[in-house]
């Protein structure tokens, strides 16, 4: 079977988390050729790893069995260890410069096509493996890009007085998640790092790095919400055990997780202290996290010992402005603009804002829309 | 199909009738198929669908109940910043869009008209129209996008927040009237038409509350609205007081913190405070508000020109359904909710809400096409 | 309650912006608590930098001109540093106190404040601090008897100082100074002068 890799009627969409594997699948099912590039060895993003720590906010591991099913279907061809490191060309004509990281890229979704690009009768000559790193080179064209890079946790170990990396039992949300994971190291148990005992009084410090200059100006969006999850998870883990504390400036959930909020702020086992925490320190004889600070409202000033302290970081772009594979107008932090001069580059997802997957899958729709209004019109075949 | 009233003119439907003469995309009827696209609602979500459907080549119908597109955001004097670097509030942009919706060759646009049935499936729903004259009109169409948009909460639920108590206690979409009406120049109170000169929000009014009568949930664009609100007082005369009484101040995302920044830089005062009441002050002066500072732990209370209420947005569905004729089943298939009916949300959400419906319409007709008459010629 | 119906006007807050050192960062403030929860004197301030912040915008002049907390910072600047709004906190603590005391308006016996007024008439007359001068005169600010008690518990600090070689009696009789110290003297006062004129309007 002579499969081109792809023309300019293909919707090129980089980055295989669920908001490009939903551009993927939308721009298919509209009737587009579409080709999913993804760097990593397998699907899902981020979301695959967070789904079962956040099992309420939404059922993130649900819509991604969805879509994973919905795969085989149309003209969706996906290549993993494959990373889009260079973009020329303007809207309808895009090359896109590819490096196929070793063992050879695996292709989902058509099971009678090979996935080996060298098959194909158009590969690129570049695809000769490196001698070195049997890295391979691979150009796609495309008529539009759907850019759905995702995000990455901003590093902890910048927030100098929160000790992370220095005291073993602070972790980040994305720690957290992997401890409360069922099939994760502990087997779910709440073990802090320092001396594997169960963590009793878990600590959630909100807003670590985000809407503060000296890290990222913006708010992240997400973290309230998934901090407020994982207390819940916390206690229902640990019942009636649990003490369990959040440290918070603004609770920032909307729509209606407000539940969410109102449940978790109205147990007992909860509490909610107004206050960006100051500093942590580590207790001289146990080794506990010490948290320091004011709380804004009522004046008290703390030094509690917790078994174990999350830090809700934030979000910045998986690619940052400064690393993209052609210019492209950004936000201050980063994330890609809605802006003309970017062509028919679509940002989706993580990669244009800090969004929760309802509105990455919401968001990414719409670039998969955008893409294909601009290979219709390169294929002039009458809507 | 058949029309159900003395007014029908079943030619002149959704789909049939002379297309204009360069309308691209020419429905193709095989099978009966229709490929138009029905979109019931001229807000933004509902304009954005349209739009974005006819602009993929997909022939359009667009029903607005009122005299004219635009919905709430024809209503607002600007919107909330969109860019970086997120600091001013900006053009709704809604005169813009509509005018590109109203002279799309691919949209047809009927005002002042409903929806009076829908039957069928996708690919061949039929449809009847009312025009505000009393004709019918009925057709046939591929997909159904759903874009009834919200309705205001009633603050009139809220005398303890001095609404319906004093006329300057008003609601932050009365507030949108009255800076349109001043139009860059003092906004005047209703009470005396003097220009008010200490203004205070009042966030979160009948909303995250388990009070019965409140909303439970957060309309999550409100605190953005009053940080925009108080700059338009700021931006005109910085010697203007605007304080913004919140629990949570919710700005998040991309941009909603520079522009609360950006508020505080043009001197707009916040306090963490969730507000007991508003009531007349005896004497002549304007409402007072009281509340107790978070910060400060004291009870406190202030006189205001005029106060902004918060309050919260309620879809337009559910049981006040606008289409309770909609055959429920009917919904999975080929009818797909978009925008501010959906929950409550910003323009900007709206918006894209808008074309992620149209993509999921042209879906549904691509589908029907294919189940009907072989493949697509989009797969050629 | 304080000011009844005049709380939360602008009033201060202009007042603050227009002749305060860094006054016009205090509307910046997010009321997060950093500042407070990070200053090491935080366990003595009655009321730590964000409240003063927020006392501002309630616009309770007289509550923060004439508080002892304004007199409290040390300017070790772990507030500024973890701000997230990059408040020059101590810069508009040290000026909220300089200003209250160029109104008259500072608590008379605020430790704090006495300190740094014996501090600079010490250092400017003859242009170096004269350590051990500096500790007698503060010694004995409340008179002679609570001096000599004073001065007794702290012996063994003073001598171990002593012994370390940081502070010299000897000193308390001669000490060394700047060359022209009636120069130095001069341009304090010219300072000094230019920033009264800066805010001479207000002071009406
Ligand atoms: C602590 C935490 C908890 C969260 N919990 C929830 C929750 O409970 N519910 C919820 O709704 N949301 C949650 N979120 C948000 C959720 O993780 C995001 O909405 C989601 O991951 C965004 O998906 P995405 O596809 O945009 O990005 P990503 O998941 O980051 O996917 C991007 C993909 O692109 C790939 N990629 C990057 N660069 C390239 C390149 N150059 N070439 C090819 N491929 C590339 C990456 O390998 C990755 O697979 C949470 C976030 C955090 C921080
Ligand atoms: C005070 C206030 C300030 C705001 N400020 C901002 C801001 O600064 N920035 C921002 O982004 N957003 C702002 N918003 C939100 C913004 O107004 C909404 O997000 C947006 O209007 C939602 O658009 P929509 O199309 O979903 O709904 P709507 O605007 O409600 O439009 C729905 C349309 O459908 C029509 N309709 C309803 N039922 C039927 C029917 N049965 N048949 C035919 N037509 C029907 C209605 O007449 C209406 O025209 C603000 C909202 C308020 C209330
Ligand atoms: S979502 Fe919450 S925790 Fe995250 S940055 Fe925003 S306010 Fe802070
Ligand atoms: S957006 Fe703000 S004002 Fe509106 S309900 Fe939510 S918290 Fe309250
Ligand atoms: S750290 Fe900065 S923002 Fe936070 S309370 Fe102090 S001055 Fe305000
Ligand atoms: S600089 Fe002043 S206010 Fe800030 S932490 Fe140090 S002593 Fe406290």
């Amino acid at each position: 079977m002579s499969e081109v890799v792809a023309t300019t009627r293909t919707i090129l969409v980089v980055g295989g988390g669920i908001s490009g594997m939903t551009a993927a699948l939308e721009a298919a099912e509209a009737g587009a050729d579409v080709l999913l590039l993804e760097k990593g060895a397998s699907l899902g993003g981020w979301v695959s790893q967070l789904s079962r720590g956040h099992p309420t906010l939404c059922p993130p591991a649900r819509t991604l069995e969805d879509e994973l099913r919905r795969l085989g279907a149309g003209r969706l061809r996906v290549l993993t260890r494959a990373e889009v490191v260079r973009i020329d060309g303007q809207p309808g004509d895009y090359t896109a410069t590819v490096r196929l990281a070793p063992p050879a890229p695996r292709e989902v979704g058509n099971a009678d096509r090979s996935g080996d690009p060298d098959a194909s009768p158009d590969a690129d000559p570049d695809a000769v493996p490196n001698p070195d790193t049997g890295e391979r080179k691979l150009r796609v064209k495309a008529g539009a890009v759907v850019w759905a890079t995702g995000w990455r946790p901003y590093d902890a170990a910048k927030i100098e007085p929160y000790g992370y990396g220095r005291i073993p039992d602070v972790v980040s949300s994305l720690d957290f998640a992997r401890l409360a994971d069922p099939l994760g190291p502990t087997g779910g148990r709440l073990l802090r790092p320092s001396d594997g005992r169960e963590a009793r009084r878990v600590a959630f410090v909100l807003c670590a790095g985000s809407r503060d200059k000296n890290h990222l100006r913006h708010c992240s969006r997400v973290c309230c919400a998934a901090a407020l999850e994982q207390a819940a998870h916390v206690t229902g883990h640990l019942g009636d055990e649990a003490d369990v504390t959040l440290y918070y400036v603004d609770i920032r959930v909307t729509g209606s997780l407000e539940d969410l909020y109102r449940k978790v702020r109205s147990d007992p086992r909860v509490k909610f202290v107004r206050s960006k925490v100051a500093q942590i320190t580590r207790d001289a004889h146990t080794g506990s996290p010490v948290l320091h600070g004011v709380a804004t409202e009522g004046g008290q000033r703390y030094a509690r010992v917790h078994d174990l302290v999350v830090l809700a970081v934030g979000m910045e772009p998986g690619v940052p402005g400064d690393a993209l594979p052609l210019r492209l107008v950004t936000h201050a932090g980063g994330f890609v603009a809605p802006d003309p001069a970017n062509g028919a580059i679509f940002a989706a997802g993580c990669a244009a804002e800090p969004l929760d997957v309802s509105r990455c899958v919401q968001h990414a729709t719409v670039a998969a829309l955008r893409a294909l209004q601009v290979v219709r019109r390169v294929g002039g075949v009458e809507g | 199909m058949v029309g159900d009233g003395p007014g029908d003119r079943a030619a002149d439907g959704p789909e049939a009738g002379p297309e204009r003469a360069n309308a691209p995309p020419t429905p193709r009827r095989e099978g009966g198929l229709s490929r138009r696209i029905l979109v019931v609602g001229g807000g933004v979500a509902g304009m954005t669908a349209a739009l974005e459907a006819a602009k993929a080549g997909y022939p359009v119908t667009l029903v607005e109940q009122g005299p004219q597109l635009g919905g709430a955001l024809a209503g607002l004097w600007k919107r909330a910043a969109v860019r970086s670097p997120f600091r001013h509030p900006v053009d709704t942009g809604v005169e813009a869009l509509a005018e590109a919706v109203s002279t799309h060759p691919g949209v047809r646009v009927h005002r002042s008209a409903g929806v009076v049935r829908v039957a069928g499936a996708p690919g061949r729903f039929t449809v009847v129209l009312a025009e505000g004259n009393g004709a019918r009109v009925a057709g046939q169409v591929g997909a159904i996008v759903l874009a009834s948009g919200f309705r205001p909460y009633d603050a009139r639920r809220l005398p303890e927040l001095g609404y319906g108590e004093s006329p300057d206690v008003v609601t932050q979409l009365e507030l949108e009237t009255l800076a349109k009406k001043a139009s860059g120049g003092p906004i005047r109170r209703p009470s005396d038409d003097a220009e008010a000169r200490r203004v205070v929000f009042v966030q979160c009014a009948g909303q995250r509350s388990r009070t019965q009568g409140h909303l439970p949930y957060c309309s999550g664009h409100c605190c953005l609205a009053s940080v925009k609100q108080a700059m338009y007082f700021k931006d005109r005369d910085p010697g203007i007081e605007t304080l913004v009484l919140h629990d949570d101040l919710r700005t998040p995302g991309v941009g909603g913190e520079d522009f609360y920044r950006s508020a505080q830089e043009k001197g707009v005062t916040f306090v963490r405070a969730r507000v007991d009441g508003v009531v007349l002050s005896p004497g002549p002066g304007g409402p007072v508000v009281s509340f107790p500072d978070q910060v400060l732990g004291e009870n406190v209370s202030v006189e205001a020109d005029l106060v902004v209420l918060a309050t919260g947005m309620v879809p337009v569905s559910g049981t006040d359904s606008p289409l309770p004729w909609l055959p429920r089943e009917a919904r999975p298939t080929g009818i797909f909710a978009a925008g501010a009916v959906r929950r409550p949300m910003d323009s900007s959400e709206a918006a894209e809400d808008g074309a992620g419906a149209a993509l999921k319409a042209i879906q549904a007709v691509e589908k029907a096409a294919l189940g009907r008459s072989g493949p697509s010629p989009f797969r050629s | 309650m304080g000011e009844g119906r005049k709380d939360y006007r602008g009033d201060f807050l202009a007042e603050v912006e227009a002749r305060v050192e860094e006054g016009e960062w205090v509307k910046m403030c997010m009321q997060c608590g950093v500042c407070s929860g990070s200053c090491p004197l935080g366990p003595d301030w009655e009321h730590p930098p964000h409240e003063i912040f927020q006392w501002i915008r309630a616009n309770r002049r007289a509550e923060v001109l004439g508080s002892p907390s304004v007199w409290m910072c040390t300017s070790c600047h772990a507030c500024v540093v973890r701000c997230p709004r990059g408040v020059p906190v101590a810069h508009v603590m040290h000026g909220l106190a300089h200003y209250a005391a160029r109104l008259g308006l500072a608590p008379p016996g605020q430790p704090t404040r006495r300190l740094a007024e014996r501090f600079w008439e010490n250092m400017t007359r003859t242009g170096r601090v004269n350590e051990p001068r500096l500790a007698l005169s503060l010694l004995f600010a409340n008179g002679p008897g609570e001096g000599l008690r004073t001065a007794l518990r702290m012996k063994d600090a003073g001598l171990d100082l002593v012994r370390a070689g940081r502070l010299s009696p000897l000193a308390a009789l001669a000490g060394d100074g700047v060359e022209d110290p009636a120069g130095l003297r001069a341009v304090l006062e010219k300072a000094r002068a230019i920033e009264l004129a800066k805010t001479a309007a207000l002071e009406d």
